[in-house]
């Protein structure tokens, strides 16, 4: 049975990593905190190999991401053509973002103010676009790769993030250039 | 689409992504994993019978077989003259059997007669609008379940 003191410790370590991917691609904060829990079970088993490993990040988002892909193809399409009229925040209740503390406790608070702006936005776009968006700049897969996970079309892929785009510039508005 | 505000504006979503720092993960993440973690694992009988070890679970299906087909052919060796009583009480209900055989053939010679009554060009035309209605409906359900229930590969979210 591996040590679980030491991996506490590891998983303080990387859980703001492994729960950001997860609520960036649910969208959802109750469903990235049952997935990030599911990952660092998975990465439990296998902590022999993972402790001293130079990968265990990389694993880490891998399963994390993989989780978050299964978990809306299974869950969300039940109820996506009802709650999408429904999105959470559109009544006005919109759940707190609370970013990890930064390394610089002087960091400019505009650039704080920016990043919570973004984070609602991107928040806010309907999963079709969101997970594409954010699987291809935030984790830096290529579109290939995107078409393969998702289980569609490179096409649609692009459309899919393009339309993302134009969604986050729309939601931030006037905005986006002041935030660049 | 204009290539070069297009390829602007992923630059632009780019930074604006990668500017962003982790989320802070839940305070109680950690203590609930590690609840998980530490506490022992549920015996595999109080789990529900598919989590059960697959031994487990042929053993189950071939002993709970074995108990159906003893309480249905096992008594009749057991207790002959109760199934005899039984078998008499069975048939005495099964004598009405041939009066229902002929209704079922007068309501078929009535459907033969209505047959020819209507000609069959007509009877053909009912048959293939129930067919098309049928294949409607069948049509509009899979609809319904693509949609709501939804077929992850072709939903892909």
């Amino acid at each position: 049975m591996p040590d679980t003191t030491q991996f506490e410790a590891f998983m303080r370590n990387y859980q703001n990593m492994v729960f950001s991917t997860a609520m960036r691609l649910t969208g959802n904060p109750a469903e990235a905190e049952d997935i990030s829990q599911e990952v660092f079970l998975k990465a439990f088993q296998r902590f022999a190999d993972l402790r001293e490993n130079p990968r265990a990040p990389g694993w880490l988002k891998t399963v994390a991401i993989n989780l978050s892909l299964n978990h809306l193809s299974r869950h969300r399409s039940r109820w996506r053509l009802f709650t999408d009229y429904f999105r959470p925040g559109d009544d006005g209740e919109e759940p707190e973002i609370d970013f990890a503390a930064p390394d610089n406790w002087d960091e400019d608070f505009a650039r704080a103010e920016r990043r919570v702006l973004v984070e609602k936005a991107l928040r806010k776009l309907p999963d079709a676009q969101r997970v594409p968006l954010v699987l291809f700049h935030l984790e830096g897969l290529k579109y290939e790769e995107i078409a393969t996970k998702l289980g569609i079309s490179m096409g649609k892929v692009k459309t899919d993030i393009f339309r993302g785009r134009e969604a986050l510039r729309k939601r931030l508005g006037p905005r986006l250039t002041d935030l660049l | 689409m204009n290539p070069e505000s297009d390829k602007q504006l992923e630059a632009q979503t780019g930074r604006l992504l990668k500017d962003l720092p982790d989320l802070a993960a839940p305070r109680e993440l950690v203590s609930r994993t590690m609840n998980r973690i530490t506490q022992p694992a549920s015996p595999w009988i109080s789990r529900p019978w598919f989590a059960w070890p697959a031994g487990f679970r042929v053993a189950y299906l071939i002993f709970a077989l074995g108990v159906l087909a003893g309480a249905i052919f096992g008594w009749r060796a057991v207790a002959p003259e109760m199934f005899g009583t039984l078998a008499a009480r069975f048939s005495h209900w099964t004598a009405g059997a041939p009066h229902l055989w002929n209704a079922l053939g007068v309501l078929g010679d009535a459907l033969v007669a209505i047959l020819d009554h209507f000609g069959k060009g007509f009877m053909l035309a009912f048959i293939l609008a129930a067919a098309i209605a049928y294949a409607v409906c069948i049509g509009l359900g899979t609809v319904f379940v693509r949609l709501v229930l939804g077929a992850p590969q072709k939903n892909h979210l």
